[in-house]
């Protein structure tokens, strides 16, 4: 891991001098162009200087004026026929073809330019992506072994307790509790890498179909009540029970499970600690809400969340827990069933919005009671 | 065993963290918990401990940060690292920022007791044994092992880490008797010698660094070589 992740920020600075290199170069040639049209004006001037001196030489051993300008093209009498000079005409030839060229040089070169830096830009933003996805991949690695290892702890610990000491009834129903709950968050984690390494491989099937969205919503914040009051959470829910959303019970669910859980995450250890779920009908779609007033984030990250492997913090601190996959599948799910997922927040500490959308009513279909 | 000894425990996971208290209280000790970096960082401000059992990947704070910031404080409770983090590099990390024994997750319950009891042990050696002689003079230095400050003969100020006290002591404390690497690694770190012997070269030469007026030829820490250091006071056996 350690090595790959160098090896690409080697290819970074290789990028960079690459890409020096390229656009000196470029300059180079530019400048050398412009300084050689410059010369060759020069140099063709000189020459007519020269025929002109010949031709001076001519007059003087009483060839006629226009006999000598006869002679030499470049060369004209003056207006009042009294001596040759170098034909005015030429001069701005002279001129325009030496502008003609450098104007074209400075178009080809920037031409030039801007096709390389468009190409090197494409190239410096894969690999870009390349690092940062590495970088998060390391980082999920982490963050998968704390997620398996710190319940696998738990678990171990639990059996051993029972295994080592004489426990009470009480007792050993508590162990054997908390041993299940410990297995529980291995089983969630384990799942959330199934889950995705399926999304990856578009192996998802979802069935659609019309689902009431209360008791769904319901059953997932009971299922977390737990967890909720052990965070000191209080979870808030205003659901229309007549309404409904054209999803995937399952997938659903698992979005559910996966926005209040995260809030509730979030909102734990703050003053008044409180996570809303809110559905509401906005046009034929569905709108659940899910609001923390607790850790909130960045508003630049809004949609970094959603990345796989992306968690806040870094490798060592844990601002919460999970393997930076839940958010990544939800939105998936929540894709593939035709919504929107979305993220908000004011920023640190200001609390957060998560704003899911699904149609109500399955597309295209008319049902009566849709209206309602 | 010797009980009430109050032990921090700062650890995330609900269920792990409650798991290791009851266990500790089950021993006679007394456990107190801290979900996070910063509360365990707290708690250890608040009241002494005689021992963290300190998780590293916690929010708001990591373990290493909060060891150390403890380090700088000049808090030195010993701290046992308890981590999913089992690269040896993050191993050695944890005893770079002060740690005294490094454990991986998932552990053995009864290793985990085992090696609490252990560093207990260790340093209630350490605070009887400084009770007894707090101050030692050797040569024109001195080491007051109630600060871990030190003073070497030409006037310069040392502060000395906990691992380096304990070295210290211990070949003070045999004065003139030769002490085994072994013996120091036991000691010192504890029923699972962890690091090698180089380990405790390299803290011989850092101790020698400080207190010898030329380190290659030292006066009062000797090597006594296949076996290990001899201290000695007074430099009448050059």
């Amino acid at each position: 891991m350690q090595s790959s992740f160098a090896s690409a920020r080697r290819h970074q600075i290789a990028f960079a001098i690459l890409l020096t290199v390229c656009l000196a170069q470029v300059g180079w040639w530019m400048l050398d162009q412009w300084l050689f049209s410059g010369e060759v004006r020069d140099r063709l001037e000189e020459a007519h200087r020269r025929s002109l001196d010949a031709a001076e030489v001519m007059l003087g051993q009483g060839v006629a004026a226009d006999n000598v300008v006869a002679m030499f093209p470049a060369l004209a009498v003056s207006e009042d026929g009294a001596t040759i000079r170098i034909d005015p005409a030429v001069v701005e030839a002279l001129d325009a073809e030496r502008d003609r060229r450098r104007n074209r040089y400075a178009w080809e070169g920037g031409f030039f330019l801007i096709v390389l830096s468009a190409a090197i830009g494409v190239l410096w933003r894969a690999v870009r992506t390349e690092v940062r996805l590495r970088r998060r991949q390391r980082n999920f690695v982490t963050a998968v072994t704390h997620e398996l290892k710190s319940p696998l702890a738990s678990v171990r610990l639990s059996a051993e307790t029972l295994q080592y000491r004489e426990a009470d009834p009480k007792t050993r129903e508590r162990l054997i509790e908390r041993l299940l709950k410990s297995l529980d968050r291995m089983d969630e984690t384990v799942s959330n890498i199934l889950d995705t390494a399926r999304i990856d491989e578009g192996k998802l099937a979802l069935a659609p179909e019309a689902v009431v969205l209360a008791p769904c919503i319901h059953e997932t914040v009971d299922s977390l009540e737990a967890a909720a009051q052990g965070a000191g959470v209080t979870v808030e829910i205003s659901a229309n029970d007549e309404l409904t959303v054209y999803a995937d019970r399952r997938a659903l669910a698992a979005v559910l499970r996966n926005l209040i859980a995260n809030a509730i995450d979030a909102a734990a250890g703050t003053e008044n600690a409180t996570v809303t779920v809110a559905a509401n009908t906005s046009g034929l779609e569905t709108v659940v809400e899910v609001r923390d007033n607790g850790r909130g984030f960045d508003s630049a990250d809004g949609e970094k969340l959603f990345e796989k492997f992306y968690r806040p913090g870094n490798e060592m601190r844990r601002e919460g827990r999970g393997t930076g996959l839940g958010l990544y599948i939800a939105r998936s799910l929540v894709l593939q069933s035709g919504g929107q997922l979305s993220a908000h927040s004011d920023g640190p500490g200001r609390g957060a919005v998560f704003r899911a959308t699904w149609s109500r009513v399955a597309p295209g279909a008319r049902t009566p009671e849709a209206g309602t | 065993m010797s009980s009430e000894a109050r032990i921090l425990i700062v650890e995330d996971e609900p269920e792990l963290a409650a798991g290791i208290a009851e266990n500790l209280a089950a021993e006679g000790y007394v456990p107190e918990v801290a979900p996070d970096g910063q509360a365990g960082l707290d708690a250890a401000r608040r009241r002494e401990h005689e021992l963290v059992i300190l998780d590293v990947m916690l929010p708001r704070k990591d373990g290493f940060a909060v060891c150390r910031q403890l380090r700088a404080e000049g808090n030195e409770v010993p701290v046992l690292f308890l981590t999913a983090k089992s690269d040896p590099r993050d191993r050695i990390r944890g005893f770079e920022d002060g740690a005294d024994d490094y454990m991986s997750k998932p552990f053995h319950l009864a290793e985990l007791l085992l090696r609490v009891a252990a560093i207990l042990r260790r340093n209630r050696w350490y605070k009887r044994s400084t009770l007894d002689r707090p101050v030692i003079h050797f040569g024109g230095n001195e080491v007051d092992f109630r600060t871990y400050r030190g003073r070497s003969a030409d006037g310069t100020e040392h502060e000395l880490t906990h691992k380096e006290a304990l070295i210290l002591r211990l070949l003070a404390e045999r004065e003139g008797e030769v002490v085994s690497r072994d013996e120091i690694l036991d000691v010192v770190w504890g029923y699972e010698a962890f690091p090698s012997s180089r380990t405790i070269d390299n803290f011989i030469l850092r101790l020698r660094r400080r207190f010898e007026q030329d380190p290659r030829a030292p006066r009062y820490f000797h090597t006594v070589h296949g076996v290990g250091y001899r201290f000695t006071s007074d430099d009448d056996d050059r």
